[in-house]
This record gives structure tokens, sequence and C-alpha cells, in this order.
């Protein structure tokens, strides 16, 4: 609904006024009425309103004169101005069009024939203040996109140069592998002829007990370390790799779980609680597209929570109907519903500007879409939001 | 005025209240002596500046009233003076309109 059309009407007839008042508001228009003219726009100034009726033939002012102030006035310069006059000569018509009017009304006045060209003006101002209004949005958005297009291009090329830091450290982490199952087997060889050398001096022998104590244990570290090592650099390079879509069978499962290993730092920094109700379910697809889908849930699930009190992440995947569900459900703040829809188009963001690439929830429905399966989101009762993705279940 | 003429002007400007509009007539009528007595001397004094902004003003009112005889007249009457016509042609003008007024103000001080 809009709201109530103000009409300003300056004539200094009293009949003219009180006729126009009655029917103005009889239209449903707030309508104020003088027949001063030197107060025009201090009585501007207080009522703003959408449209001027002037009448032409004033003493003191005439109504080309109030025209002229009202177009010079940045604050009335759009609002439309229509002559209801009694003046007839063309040149008074000419004279009031080139002042700046949108229309010109003689009296004596049809009142049907005035109301509905009052009512076309109205509609007209309305309607080119919300064209002037999105244009604005218009450029403001594309201000904001080109912004966030730099930002998701230079996070394109950050996740180009990870998977080549990533191939790189997978090399080195394979010889120093290597080097420590080497080491490894050299240790059982070392380990009996150090103690064959012990007896000759005490201290140097509580030093060497000490050396083959601990030596295997520094082993399974740097073997624990090598491995966890290759397997963050595995998931780094399956997140940013560009594939067709799979058709293989995978675990979803298996995708829940690498997908909070890879979020598990995030969840220990912000003290997160997550519930996971998961069973081994197969679907088709792309097990590393799904993750990143996951990922995503996780991450914006997370992010709903940054105020939360009591902050709790629950992951639920079941089969029903022959199709998979996989639920992600934060605590957080919920989805506004005048945003709710959308949160799927491209670029659109609600994380500070440089947080939030927008694409996200894009790239994860069109992921999923890919996998002829279906992503909704919806507000739980308690607070906080609800995704779920079906997906059909591998035959 | 006859009834069915008043309520076919109450009509046509949009069914205002009968009480509003015989307000508007009163109010006319009270200011037509001052009216008439600035157009008597604008005449006698040959100013057609005022013969012209004088009978604008009536113009403008009867035409809202929908008074047509004397938006007739009155309309006249500021041509001639916007045009400079002769003052005696004028004063005729003139003559024929205070008629049409007094021959108004009389019926409608009948209702």
């Amino acid at each position: 609904m809009f709201s109530q059309s103000k009409v300003l009407v300056i004539d200094d007839d009293q009949s003219t006024l009180d006729i126009l008042k009655f029917n103005l508001e009889k239209m449903g228009y707030a309508c104020v009425i003088s027949d001063k003219p030197k107060l025009t726009m201090d009585l501007a100034q207080k009522f703003d309103p959408d449209l001027f009726i002037l009448d032409l033939i004033m003493p003191e002012i005439s109504g080309i004169q109030l025209c002229h102030d009202i177009k010079a006035n940045p604050l009335f310069k759009d609002r439309p101005v229509i002559f209801l006059t009694a003046a007839e000569q063309e040149s008074d018509k000419l004279q009031a069009f080139e002042s700046g009017a949108v229309d010109y009304i003689q009296k004596p006045f049809k009142v049907g024939e005035l109301k509905v060209r009052i009512k076309n003006q109205l509609e007209l101002y309305r309607n080119t203040k919300k064209l002037s209004e999105l244009c604005n949005d218009m450029e403001r958005l594309a201000e904001q996109r080109a912004k966030q297009l730099f930002h998701a291009d230079r996070l394109a090329t950050i996740g180009i140069l990870a998977a080549g830091v990533a191939h790189e450290i997978n090399n080195t982490t394979a010889f120093i592998n290597g080097n420590v199952c080497t080491f490894d087997t050299f240790w059982k060889t070392i380990e009996p002829c150090l103690m064959a050398n012990a007896g000759k001096d005490k201290e140097q022998d509580e030093r060497l007990k000490f050396i083959i104590n601990e030596t295997p244990k520094l082993i399974e570290c740097m073997k624990e370390g090598v491995k966890r090592i290759s397997r963050i650099v595995e998931v780094l390079r399956a997140f940013y790799r560009k594939e067709e879509v799979a058709k293989i069978p995978f675990n979803l499962k298996k995708c829940i779980d690498m997908s909070l290993q890879m979020c598990g730092k995030m969840i220990r920094d912000r003290q997160i609680t997550v519930k996971t109700e998961a069973k081994d379910t197969y679907v088709i697809g792309s097990a590393q597209q799904m993750e990143q889908v996951i990922v995503n849930l996780v991450v914006n699930g997370i992010d709903a929570m940054e105020k939360s009190q009591d902050p709790s992440l629950t992951v639920k995947l079941y089969s029903e109907n022959n199709q998979a569900h996989v639920e992600v459900i934060d605590t957080g703040t919920g989805i506004p519903d005048d945003i709710i829809k959308k949160i799927w188009d491209p670029f659109f963001t609600t994380k500070e500007t440089g947080k939030g690439t927008g694409l996200g929830l894009a790239i994860a429905r069109s992921i999923v879409n890919d996998h002829g399966g279906e992503i909704t989101v919806a507000n739980c009762h308690g607070g906080g939001a609800k995704f779920k993705i079906t997906l059909s279940l591998a035959k | 005025m006859e009834p069915a003429e008043k309520k076919r002007i109450l009509d046509e400007l949009g069914n205002i209240p009968e009480e509003l509009y015989n307000e508007l007539v009163d109010c006319f009528l009270a200011d037509i002596p001052k009216k008439i007595e600035q157009l008597k001397t604008a005449i006698q004094n040959g100013n057609y500046k005022s013969i012209k902004a004088v009978s604008h003003g009536i113009k403008g009112v009867s035409a809202n009233l929908r008074l047509d005889k004397l938006y007739e007249l009155s309309r006249e009457l500021e041509l001639a003076g916007s045009n400079n016509e002769e003052l005696a042609g004028i004063e005729k003008k003139f003559r024929i309109f205070l008629e049409a007024i007094d021959s108004f103000s009389f019926s409608w001080g009948r209702k």
C-alpha cells in the first residue's frame, strides 16, 4: 500500500479551494489549501506535498512565478505542478508549461476530468520516483558486486595457488615420509649397538637409556605428523579440483565426517557443540563436491551463531522414501523473511564485505541440482535455520 | 435557481454538499458590490489593466460556480479589457453584466 498522496492547492479564490478540497479528500488524498500565494513555499516545507495545483493569475505573485520557485527548490523540483485557471490565452498556457508545469486545466473545469488528470500525474510522479530509487539501488548493487567479483577473483587465484602449493608440499612430504620410514628400519639396527656400548660411564648410560626410550616415540610422532600433512593437503586439493560431476557411489556419512574435520578448527575456536546422527548412506555423484556443499552449510551455520549463547550445530543424515536427507541445523539468528528467498542468488550475502563472497549457497544449490537433488531452507521454531539436502539413494 | 439546475451543478462539481455551494454563492454575492465598484472606477479612468484583472476574478468564480450567464459576460468584459476596446462599448457590456447580476441575486434571494 502506498501512503496517502498529498496535494497543495493555491488559489486566491475561495470557491476553487473549497470545491477542490472537497473532491480531493473524497478521492482519498490529503489536501491543504491556501488563498495566500506568498505562503506557498512555507506551506510546501511544512506539508511536503506530492503535487501542486496553482492558479495562474493572482495578486502579489503570479502562478508562473510560484512554479519557477517550486522548480528551483531542490526538495520540490520533481513534484508535478498543475495549473487550474480561468486564463485562456495561448501565451498564458505556453508560459505555464515553460515554467515547468505538467498540466493546464481550464476553468470552468469538469470535476471528473480534473480528478483523472490529478490521479494520472500523481501516479506518474510515484512511478518516476520508484524508478529513480530502483536506479539508485541498481547502481549501489553494481558497485557492491564489482567489489565482490574482485574478491571472488582473488579467492579463485588463491584457490589455484593453494592447489599448486598443495602439490609442492605433497612432494616434499613424500620424501620426508620415505626417510622417516627408512630411519625407522635403521633404528632397529642402531639400537642394539648403542646398548653394546653401555656400562663405561654412568652419566652417559642414563642419557643413552633416555634416547633409546624416546626415539621410537619421536619416529611415531614424525610419521603421524606426515600423515596429517598429507591428509590436509589431500583435502585442499580435492576442494579446489574442478571436475565433471563424477557418477560414483559414495558414502554421505564420510562426506559429513570429512567436512566437519575441515571445519574442526572453527568448531573448536568458537566452542560449538556438534551433534551428528548419521548412518552409512550411499548416493551417486561427486563426494568432493558434496563435501564442498556441506562445508559451506556448516561454515554458514557457525557464522550465524557468532553471537549465540550456546552455539550448537546438528548434522543429521537419514534415508526415507528411497532418498537420502542431510540436515544442517544451527541455533543462530535464523534468516529474516524478507531475504530468505534471496539467499540462493549469486553474490547475495549478509556477511560483511570481504568475509563472504555471496557465492557459497549459489554454488551449493547448483551442485545439488547437478546431482539431481534439491536443497531447501527453513527457519526453526526455537530460532536458527535448517538447511536440508535431498538426494536419490544409490541403487 | 431551479432545483433541477442546481442539482446538475452540484453533480458537475463532484456532488459537493448543497450547503457548501450555497455558502460559496453567498460569498460571491457578498463580494460582488466591491468588485462592481472597482470595475466602475476602472472604466471611468480607462484603466484597462484593472478592468481585465477584476473581471478575470469574477469570471473565475462564476466559472467555478457554473453561473454560466455571469461567466460569459465577465469573460467578455475581460476580453474587452485585454483588447483595449473602446470604453463606451465596455460600459455597455458592464451594464448588461450589472443587469444579469441583479437578476441573479434576485432569483438567488428566493432560492
